[in-house]
This record gives C-alpha cells, structure tokens and sequence, in this order.
C-alpha cells in the first residue's frame, strides 16, 4: 500500500501538555481520509506537524515520502483552521502569488470557481465577510493539483449551504490519484464523502481503517461509533 | 526516509519573497518619499536670494508684516519638510518590522510558512527588501537636499577625496539601518517564544541585547576607530555587518529550530 503520510512514534509536546503521544500511522493513497475527533484531541497538531508549521518533540513524520519542508511543502497542500488571508491584497494579487510560488497552481482552476462563487478578482480581501474568506481559502488550496491536500477544519465555523458547498468542491476537485485528509468533529456532515477514517482521542490514535470495513465489523454508522467512542 | 540531497537554488525564490514585500511597503512608503520631495521642492522655490544670487538662509519674519513673507514660508516648509523626513523613516521602519511579526509569526504565518520557501529564503528576502528601501530613502534625501537648493546649487560644494566620505556614509547608513531591523526582527522572535508573557520577554530581550551590544562596541578600539579619520565609515560599517550578521543568525535558527504556530 503507497501512503502519503506517515508517522513513526511521533510525539508533540507544548508547555503545559502533550499534544501527540508517540503516535504511528499510515494515510493510503487514493482516499478521502476523515481526521476524526474531539476539541483538543491533537488533529490540528498533527496537521501541522505535517505542514512544516510545527517541529516535532521526538519522532517522525513523512509527506509523501519527504520530511516537512520546502521540498514537501511544493507538493503537498495545506489549509489551516484559521484565516490568514492579509488585508493589502486583491483576490486576483492572491491568486498570482500562489501562482508564482506553487508549480502545481492552477489558475483557470480557481478563476473558474471564483466565478462560480460570484467573487471579484478585484475585490480587496480585507472586504470579504469571513465566510467568504474561507472559501478563497479552500479554493486557493484545491485549485493545486496536488497528491496530497490536508484540510483542518474546512466546515468547522461555516454555515450549512457553504458546507454542501465546501464538500462539493472537495469531492469534485479529488483525483483518484490524489488523498484528501479532513480534520473535522461533525462526522455527519462528511461521513458520505469519507471512505478511510483515522480517530485520534487524548493525543492518540484509537481506530484507523476503511470506513466500509468498520461499518461492517462494528454494525453502525461512523458517525454513531464516534458518538459511542467520545461519549463524556 | 531522507530527503535526497539535490542543491537547492535559493535565488528564484529569495526574489518572489522580495517581490511581495516590495510590493506591500511600496504602498505605503512610496508616497511618503514622493512628498518628501515635493515638500523639498516647494522650500526650495521659496528660500529667497540675496543681493549678491546667495541664498538667504534667515527665516526670521513678523507677524501681520508683509515683510520676510517669502523667508517665513520658507522656514515654515522646511520644518515640514524635516519633519516628513523623519516620520518617513519611523514609517519605514514600523512597516518593515510589522510586516516580519504579521508575515511570520502571526496568522499570516499559516500563508507565508506553507509556501515551498525557507527560512533562510524567507529572511534573505526581506533583507534585500530592507537594503533596497535604504538605497531608495538615502537617494531621495540626497535628490531632495538638491531641491532645498535649487535656487543656488552652488551652496552644495563638494571637497576633493568626498568620494570617500560618500561611499563610506552609504556604507554606514546600511549597515547600521539593516543591523537596527535584524535587531527588531530578533526581538520579536525572542518575544514569540514565550505563549503568555510576550511583551515581558521582548523586553527583557532589548535589555540583554542592548548590553550585549555595547560591551561589544566596547571591546572594539574606540581610539583606534577615532583616529581613523577618512575611513572611519567603513570600520562603522563592518561593525553594523558583524551584529546584523550576529542578529540575523540568531534569529533564523530560532525561526528554524523552535518556530511554534500555535
């Protein structure tokens, strides 16, 4: 099985507490991966790690087969929980960066799905409501084509139609040679898009394996099983 | 698995970090040069002449006289004018050095630190943004000295050998004007280290530093330096060069080493 992440007794420690607890793991190639649990169960951290934005306390972690870096950086794509779009630029100034630093941008991809969205390149960003933001976001990340796209919290502070919006560019962007990893706690929102599910809890991975395989062994949706598993 | 050592040409993408920090001062900072000058050149046509085609440098006038009005607006645009010169060079500083805490270590960080560049690149980008807006700000003084005078040119008058003094001030001025900004870059990247008690560290950071500095400068030999006469601006210089370099490579490691969005 090709993987495009991988991580070897990775740990991540801040401060006052232990974000990642010597956790191994394997991403397959090819799957839409649901990154699966509670608020402060270590997804974000984990994304991150891979993203180059943090640097591991011990371990190892590997993007498609790279440590993080540049090298990996220029392969795989990555989009944070948060906005972090400026407020100096255009959309159209955003686009042309992302052009000029990512070879693997494509930029009739995202004029295309800016247009379906009714934004102007010339908008300036600082003038976007922040839903909107976090829909330049998205469609900054998947207009790379790229084997790996991680998404940390995609749907997380949007409402339901740019949810069904947000899946919908997930799904009709993902190439059957590419992986799409979604960190999220509203299982039922991506549970029909998902079809590999990692489940992390306290810093660990409790479950990971395809969502039919354990539908099938467990007898219930992912959804119920998450609510079973995370119960308080 | 390693990474496979390939040799990495750090120029194309030192210059796309370059390009877009040009482009982010440049809205700010180019007005401000472009009114430096025209407030230079405004002065300038109103310094009065004397009798003899000198220029005459008293701006002393009386209120509600119509006599010395051309002196008094002439001192009154030469106060802004030195005071547009300074602000544009508080401004200059405060965009260069915000635009590092934002673009690196605040939430446009997830932006600039998840594009295919690194540290090193990162950093290697803004100082030539900062080398350049020196020579850019040192060119604009220099062209608008010429306009304060452009009544008389002759009062600008240079000595024999003044090549030497020039190419050392500019020398100077850069050195110390990057090392100034490697400074603030630093303390910043000190101060981002601590979650809760950033403005405290920062501080404490400027202390050490600053002492640092000076028992430094103090290790140097002042008597010798002071003896230097035509040269003295370009041991100066080297001086700004090995703290830029010191501040610079502080600063990188811990952007490399302990660098924590969180």
């Amino acid at each position: 099985m090709e993987t495009v992440l991988e991580c070897k007794d990775l740990t991540k420690k801040y401060i006052t507490k232990t974000a990642l607890k010597g956790i191994d793991l394997s991403v397959p190639k090819g799957a839409i991966v649901g990154l699966l649990g509670p608020n402060g169960s270590g997804k974000t951290t984990l994304l991150k790690l891979a993203a180059g934005l943090l640097k591991p306390t011990s371990g190892e972690i590997l993007v498609c087969g790279l440590k993080p870096g540049a090298e990996s950086k220029e392969i795989a794509a990555y989009q944070p929980d948060r906005v972090y779009l400026n407020d100096w630029m255009t959309v159209n100034d955003l686009v042309q960066m992302m052009a000029d630093f990512y070879k693997n941008f494509n930029k009739d991809k995202a004029y295309e799905m800016l247009k379906n969205l009714k934004i102007e390149k010339g908008e300036k960003l600082k003038s976007l409501s922040k839903g909107t933001k976090e829909k330049v976001q998205l469609i900054l990340t998947m207009s790379r084509e790229a084997p790996l796209y991680m998404l940390d919290e995609p749907i997380g502070g949007v409402d339901p139609a740019a949810r069904d919006y947000i899946l919908n560019t997930i799904i009709s962007n993902y190439s059957e040679n590419s992986t799409v990893i979604i960190s999220t706690h509203l299982i039922s929102d991506i549970e029909s898009v998902l079809n590999y599910v990692l489940f992390l809890k306290e810093g660990n991975i409790i479950r990971q394996g395809d969502v039919e395989s354990i539908r099938e062994e467990k007898g219930m949706s992912i959804d119920q099983l998450f609510r079973e598993e995370f119960r308080c | 698995m390693e990474n496979k050592k390939t040799i990495r040409n750090p120029f194309p993408w030192i210059g796309k970090v370059f390009k877009y920090e040009m482009k982010h001062s440049v809205r700010i900072l180019l007005p401000v040069l472009v009114a430096i000058l025209a407030i230079a050149l405004i002065a300038g046509c109103f310094i009065p002449l004397d009798n003899e085609g000198q220029l005459d440098l008293d701006f002393s006038f009386t209120i509600g006289s119509d006599e010395n009005v051309m002196n008094g607006l002439a001192g009154f645009f030469l106060m802004i004018y030195w005071i547009l010169v300074v602000v544009s060079a508080v401004v200059t500083i405060s965009v260069i050095t915000k635009r590092f805490k934002n673009g690196l270590l605040g939430d446009e960080a997830y932006l600039n630190l998840s594009l295919p560049v690194t540290i090193g690149e990162h950093l290697w980008g803004r100082i030539c943004t900062v080398v350049v807006w020196d020579l850019i700000y040192t060119a604009v003084m220099f062209i608008s000295f010429i306009l304060v005078f452009i009544k008389n040119l002759s009062f600008i008058n240079f000595d024999g050998g003044w090549q030497v003094w020039f190419f050392g001030f500019i020398l100077f001025d850069m050195a110390w004007s990057l090392c100034l900004i490697l400074f603030i870059y630093l303390v910043n990247a000190l101060g981002h280290l601590s979650k809760k008690h950033r403005t405290l560290v920062k501080l404490a950071s400027i202390i050490i530093l600053l002492g640092f500095t000076s028992r430094l400068m103090g290790m140097i030999n002042i008597g010798y330096l002071n003896n230097a006469s035509e040269t003295i601006f370009y041991w100066n210089a080297l001086i700004g060069v090995i703290l830029s370099a010191i501040y610079g490579t502080v600063t990188y490691f811990i952007l490399k080493l302990k660098l924590n969005l969180e």
